[in-house]
């Protein structure tokens, strides 16, 4: 198929363009261990690649290294008829630095080339004209102007491209401008085309008076992370619980059909407990891309990540961690993908690498059965503060604390060949605008298209492994399945943090995913529905006198443990590297363990 | 005076930039327009020497202190 490329800075309403172009016919294919999405729809008779936004051709980081070598490869396919450069006409001088870069490079492979005009609607918004004409002959390269929001001029660009596109290569007329140096040409062109920064700036400085006050900004940021920190949990539920309700009912009509037997059972607790249980966080995921689309689109994620670089900066980290970070609370996996914002490899690596230990949301079933176990609910901390509620937030402090203190550790370490091309923190803050819903609606399906097919394959071989380990021998109850006897085997390792082999079942079952922990304990404890119960469970818990320490090094094991598969099959995405992922699976597991040991021990 | 000494709401004209900062971080600079002779005004100085908000051209660019201390100015009134 003959195929046309999409190119231009980052914030030149691009992917708007594409999407106009495009509609719902597109797919995102990615490159596993770099931000690099490279989208990819049709358009007539053509296939449009929209490449990620690059500020230019020689390239600073690991990502815009890949990114430029797409585009490099791409010009010497056959099937590549036609460039397009989008250039946003409010930022003229910056955004003709990088298309006179990509009309050179066009010109040597001898590909047709125009240049999109996009944001034509803000000019006039400001009676601003630019001679089109005039700009084209200048530049020797078709110059279409149009605004990919408004639709203005579009129809016109689509015309001409599918004419462009479908001719053989032309010979472009000769530029009158020294293209070989987009700098100074660039800024001559501006000088005589572009609408004054004064103008275009005055809206954005206004807005940045107030949001990156040193007084007022801060309370907006943290305003604004408490609004989305909450939307992951109060908007995500409902969709949460429908997704749950939708499961339990096809498991219902399911089982029902089948008869009583192995397969019967297999269905239900491998198939819906086990594979199901994870689709419950798609919608979580959805809302989060959401909010954190809006969020970048309009321009402010690069005010947070300027407001957060200097704190997070002597742990090593990036301001552009904070979304991952904060992300993480709900759950690790959008976190993970949401980490994708960082441009310095290495900070996004360490990111990724730490993002498992924050609290999220599936500890709070095994936090809240704990505490109602171990910590007295009678007892104030300085008389004022209930105890239980100051553990529940020591556990998310002492997560934070030790991911920030990993991160610190993993800094000074050399992590990988990256290192090198470390991309310093030089941002340009993009103007503020009003989020387009057709891109963002895109983004947001494919979050939850691509967690489904990255997790659910990990997740369905570790469910079946399970199943059959806690299943066989038929009829022999839990305690002398394989997986009992396994339990018992395993004691020892157990019995130092002062635990039977029931907490060591559980605690080894939990490694599929941390929340098991209850259900597996409620059912040794012979409480079915444990989930729904833990006052119960905690009774009995508590019952058997386990000493303090026993109870507080369990609460720090599961605080630093990584019992998640589908974090770790969404880290091994991510990173593109398993060892990474495998590795700080067992080595959280192993540093949770000396720390509860420690803890058994000193309390 | 550097980019870094620059205060609040200041004019500075960019008079060099030191080649102890990496090639590649150079041209980037150069290519975003940190250029001999651009005038540049200060927008943000964060606190505890956190990263500083500059207008240069048409554009707002956020820099940290060990790139804006390499940058060298002629202060403007």
């Amino acid at each position: 198929m003959q195929r046309i490329i999409l190119v231009g800075k980052p914030n030149c309403g691009k992917s708007l363009l594409f999407n106009q172009l495009t509609g719902l016919r597109q797919k995102v294919a990615n490159f596993p261990g770099v931000t690099v999405e490279l989208r990819a729809g049709q358009f007539e008779q053509f296939e449009v690649l929209d490449f990620p936004g690059t500020y230019s051709l020689n390239t600073l980081s690991k990502d815009e290294e890949i990114a430029v070598e797409k585009i490099n490869e791409a010009l010497v396919q056959d099937d590549t008829h036609m460039l397009v450069c989008v250039l946003d006409a409010t930022r003229l001088e910056r955004s003709l630095v990088f298309a006179l870069q990509v009309l050179a490079l066009a010109r040597k492979h001898n590909k047709n080339i125009m240049f999109a005009l996009n944001m034509v609607d803000e000019l006039e918004h400001h009676n601003h004209h630019i001679d089109i004409d005039k700009l084209s002959e200048q530049l020797g390269v078709p110059v279409c102007a149009l605004s990919a929001k408004t639709l203005k001029g579009v129809d016109t660009f689509k015309q001409l491209l599918i004419e462009s596109a479908s001719a053989q290569a032309v010979a472009l007329p000769e530029p009158q401008v020294d293209i070989n140096d987009p700098v100074k040409t660039s800024r001559a062109l501006a000088k005589e085309h572009a609408l004054p920064a004064s103008i275009v700036l005055k809206n954005q400085n206004r807005i940045d008076a107030f949001l990156l006050n040193n007084l007022l900004g801060s309370v907006a940021f943290f305003g604004i992370m408490f609004f989305l920190f909450q939307s992951i949990f109060t908007w995500a539920t409902p969709l949460m619980d429908g997704v749950e309700a939708g499961i339990e009912a096809l498991a219902g009509v399911v089982t029902t059909i089948l008869p009583s037997g192995l397969a019967h059972d297999f269905i239900s607790d491998a198939m819906f407990g086990g594979v199901g249980s994870f689709l419950v966080f798609v919608p979580q995921i959805m809302v989060l891309t959401f909010i954190i689309g809006i969020l970048e689109d309009s321009g402010y994620l690069a005010r947070a990540a300027l407001i957060c670089h200097k704190p997070l900066s002597y742990f090593g980290l990036s301001g552009r961690s904070f979304i991952p970070y904060l992300s993480g609370h709900a759950c690790a996996i959008p976190a993970i993908m949401a980490a994708r914002t960082i441009e310095s490899p290495r900070k996004r690596l360490i990111t990724m690498m730490t993002i498992p230990l924050m609290s999220c949301s599936a500890r709070l079933p095994v936090y809240a059965l704990l505490i109602a176990a171990f910590i007295p609910s009678d007892h104030y901390w300085l008389g004022v503060f209930n105890l239980q509620g100051v553990t529940f937030f020591a556990l998310y402090m002492f997560g934070i604390i030790t991911a920030l203190l990993v991160s610190a550790m993993l800094s000074k370490m050399s992590l990988t060949e990256q290192d090198k091309t470390e991309m310093p923190f030089i941002l340009e803050l993009p103007t503020y605008r009003l989020p387009h819903w057709k891109p963002l609606m895109h983004r947001v399906i494919n979050s939850g298209m691509q967690f489904i097919k990255r997790a659910a394959p990990v997740i369905f071989i570790v469910s079946v492994v399970l199943w059959v380990l806690g299943y066989f021998p038929m009829n022999a109850g839990l305690e002398h399945s394989w997986l009992g006897q396994f339990g018992h085997v395993i004691e020892p390792v157990f019995a130092p943090l002062g635990l039977d082999w029931r907490y060591g079942v559980a605690m080894l079952m939990s490694f599929l995913a941390r929340e098991v922990f209850v259900g597996v304990l409620g059912t040794l404890y012979g409480i079915d529905g444990a989930d729904e119960n833990i006052a119960g469970l905690a009774e009995n818990i508590a019952a058997e006198g386990m000493p303090i320490g026993t109870g507080i090094g369990l609460l720090v094991f599961y605080v630093v443990a990584l019992q998640c598969v589908a974090t770790v099959a969404t880290l091994r995405a991510e990173t593109g590297n398993g060892k990474i992922a495998w590795g700080l699976y067992a080595l959280y597991g192993v540093l949770a363990y000396c720390l509860a040991l420690l803890a058994t021990i000193l309390i | 005076m550097t980019l870094w000494d620059l205060p609040k709401n200041a004019n500075g004209r960019i008079s060099d930039i030191s080649d102890q900062l990496d090639v590649g971080v150079i041209d980037r600079l150069k290519e975003m327009g940190f250029d001999i002779d651009c005038d540049v005004i200060c927008l943000r100085r964060s606190p505890f020497a956190g990263p500083i908000v500059i207008q240069l051209g048409d554009s707002v660019i956020s820099l940290e202190q060990d790139i804006a201390d390499k940058i060298h100015l002629h202060t403007l009134s």
